[in-house]
């Protein structure tokens, strides 16, 4: 015999009543004799799967709710031999701790190999003129904000653009061409980028560190080249989208401080994620430099110039780059030239 | 040595049970006594019926079961299975997670109930992630689109509000009883983003008042059955909370950066590492805490004191700045240090400390409470209802 609550369909209204078994049948009954003794087949009863310690709750035919505190004779009769399975795993010894060795493995295995295998394959389905569109309205967005029109010569610009038409021609690309553009940034500095559509911007500073030589520029476009023939930033964007819901799944609602956190993790993640773009690009440029009966020191020394300009970053932070160190990066493309 | 029962906490219908139940010959004194406490209680509730008050039963406080322990197995192995599945388990895990919580609070002798089942969730997940991509990819694309999705984000956020909560509130049942909420999407779109908007362009200084509004549509539209929640809660403690919360941040950040630079000092001179934007970072973040737990506490305090359910229960809540301080601290160092696996532990302690810190006087129109929509909506109308039955939150 057990003591329960029942709670009447459609009320508040409760009152204590005892409930027993016999055979395939639970029998309730009212100390206070409000009702006749009850009978309900076992089958009828609708029982809520067992969980941890919380009292059984079973829903009777008639909608009114029986509320039991757990017992093992009894939750053994109501869930029979098969039921109650969850709740097996979840106090079983060893599948507690499988999960405990099991999730920091699974978790590495998603967030760094499972997520970007994903992202990578997701991009491959961005359509040329989605590309296309994108990368039109970021040029906007960034002239309107942080770009200038750039103050080199027109004859210069020409001259940058016919070098790298024997760049264009050496390559195997499925873009018929290759948009070179020039901009003025204070706030980029010596830089150079690339937009999906296979757009590519040189600014006006970066030129001027590589004192025009052509084939150090050569090695930076073909370094950008690379993040376009390999559809980096639409792997980033998916990439980004993907890791935000995995992490909402998996982690579910956390507060405060402990999202700022989690922030951190994911930008560690995305820029490990980005570095292995970047050594991809430059591994790139190094092998088609050498393709073209050219040196893979092209490319260190445009870096080295980089170098000189922008002081690396000590080693301690390079989880928080979004770029490899320059001075691994000098001596990857060294290493390469020498070989 | 007859009459040493203790009837004072008693219901009417209980005293009377009482009574018809003791053998007026063998106990004349405890007769006697139920006798005398019946007719007072009938007076008092006679009195209490003139002003359309119940009376009160008893106060209680609200006893949370549940354990660190237990709940971290149900968790790491729910965990594991909704890794193993690629998220499909999420919702059954979430299902499982809630029924934890609302089933080790307890109140008065009865516990809480979450009643959704995994499936509902499941969709829910499936449609937030959806949404939430198809969100992602328009806007990281197209710059310009970011503008024009920022304006359908605005209409959307208080219709996912309105429906999470209501929700949420449905699958929530006391006594055998749901909860409901009933906020229209207009009255949620004023008070999520019109008046926020407003709030912009008076440097913020409508925002108290307008965080006042939000708890106040949120509670006054909730009911437990067929009886509402009815606050009167007031702007000025909003702006009490909000004004000494901004200047304990400030007071905190100034002193913990001293402290920071002065206790950091000696390791200045480690290699290419900054350590003072460590410490002016660490001070940020427990100038956020205490001020966040002040505010909370506050405004838990005066919300809880000001609500009530019409002749079925009033609430009280007596949460502390310094233990909500302590106990956030204390979680989010553990969870950090441990990778994640103390969030179970963290989890349990919160429930356990916002149970201790509130109390219920329990009101005699409690037994008269009626389920919800049973009877009074349309078939039509349920089954449109339930079709948004999704808890639409990505978390």
């Amino acid at each position: 015999m057990w003591l329960a609550q029942i709670y009447y369909k459609g009320g508040a209204k409760a009152s204590a009543v005892q409930i027993t078994i016999e055979g395939d049948e639970l029998v309730i009954t009212s100390p206070s004799d409000e009702f006749e003794p009850r009978f309900f087949d076992k089958e009828a009863v609708n029982a809520k799967s067992k969980l941890g310690g919380l009292p059984r709750e079973i829903i009777l035919p008639t909608n009114d709710l029986i509320i039991v505190e757990s017992d093992a004779q009894f939750d053994n009769w109501l869930d029979g031999d098969l039921g109650g399975r969850l709740n097996k795993l979840e106090t079983n010894r060893r599948w507690f701790l499988g999960s405990v060795l099991g999730v920091p493995i699974l978790v590495y295995l998603v967030f760094g190999f499972g997520i970007p295998w994903f992202a990578v394959h997701l991009a491959d389905y961005v359509p040329q003129s989605v590309k296309v569109i994108s990368s039109e309205r970021t040029l906007s967005a960034l002239d309107y904000t942080v770009l200038d029109p750039s103050a080199l010569p027109e004859e210069t610009q020409q001259s940058i653009r016919q070098g790298f038409r024997e760049i264009m021609r050496s390559i195997d690309s499925e873009l018929e061409t290759y948009d070179v553009k020039f901009r003025q940034s204070e706030a980029f500095g010596p830089n150079a980028f690339a937009l999906p559509d296979g757009t590519i911007v040189f600014t006006d500073d970066l030129v001027e560190l590589l004192e025009q030589e052509q084939r150090l520029l050569d090695a930076i476009f073909l370094h950008e080249i690379a993040h376009v023939e390999e559809n980096h930033s639409m792997q980033m964007v998916a990439e980004s989208i993907v890791a935000t819901i995995a992490i909402s799944y998996f982690v579910g609602d956390v507060s405060g401080a402990v999202e700022a956190f989690m922030g951190v993790g994911t930008s560690v993640m995305q820029n490990r994620f980005s570095q292995t773009h970047e050594w991809e690009a430059d591994n790139y440029a190094i092998e088609q430099l050498r393709e073209m009966g050219r040196s893979p020191q092209d490319f260190a020394d445009a870096m080295k110039a980089f170098a000189e300009f922008v002081p690396p970053s000590p080693e301690v932070l390079s989880w928080f780059e979004t770029h490899p160190g320059t001075n691994d990066r000098i001596e990857n493309a060294e290493n390469a030239a020498e070989q | 040595m007859e009459s040493t029962i203790d009837y004072s906490n008693y219901s009417l219908d209980e005293l009377i049970q009482a009574r018809q139940s003791i053998d007026a010959e063998t106990y004349p004194a405890r007769a006697a006594e139920l006798d005398r406490l019946i007719s007072e209680t009938q007076a008092k509730a006679a009195e209490f019926t003139v002003n359309d008050e119940a009376i009160e039963l008893r106060q209680v406080g609200v006893n949370f079961h549940g354990n660190g322990k237990e709940y971290f197995s149900i968790w790491i192995v729910n965990l594991f299975l909704t890794l193993v599945t690629f998220g499909i388990y999420s919702a059954w895990a979430k299902v499982r997670t809630n029924r934890y919580f609302c089933g080790n609070t307890e109140i008065d002798g009865h516990r809480f109930a979450y009643l959704a089942e995994p499936i509902q969730i499941l969709k829910g997940r499936i449609i937030a992630a959806v949404v939430f991509a198809v969100f992602a990819v328009l806007q990281m694309i197209n710059p310009e689109v970011a503008l024009a999705l920022a304006f359908v984000f605005a209409a959307f956020t208080p219709l996912i509000v309105v429906l999470g909560l209501r929700f949420k509130m449905r699958m929530t049942a006391y006594r055998n009883v749901r909860f409901q909420f009933h906020g229209r999407y207009g009255q949620a779109f004023s008070a999520f983003v019109v008046w926020p908007f407003i709030s912009i362009f008076t440097l913020y200084l409508l925002m108290p008042w307008v965080l006042k509004k939000i708890d106040q549509y949120i509670v006054d539209n909730t009911s437990f059955g067929d009886k509402s929640f009815d606050t009167d809660i007031k702007a000025g403690e909003y702006y009490a909370a909000s004004i000494v919360a901004s200047l304990l941040f400030i007071l905190v950040f100034i002193i913990g950066s001293f402290l920071a630079a002065f206790l950091l000092a000696p390791f200045s001179g480690m290699e290419g590492f900054d350590v003072s934007v460590l410490g002016l970072f660490a001070a940020y973040l427990l100038g956020f805490a205490v001020s966040s737990s002040f505010y909370q506490a506050r405004i838990r305090n005066h919300m809880f004191g000001n609500t009530k359910i019409e002749n079925v229960a009033r609430f009280k809540s007596d949460a502390e700045t310094l233990g909500l301080v302590k106990l956030r601290v204390v979680n989010t160092l553990a969870i950090v240090f441990t990778l994640g696996l103390a969030i179970p532990w963290a989890k349990i302690r919160a429930a356990q400390f916002f149970a201790d810190a509130t109390q219920v006087t329990i009101l005699s129109g409690v037994n008269e409470v009626i389920g919800g929509d049973s009877g009074t909506v349309g078939a039509t109308a349920e089954e449109a209802a339930t079709l948004f039955d999704v808890d639409l939150a990505v978390g």
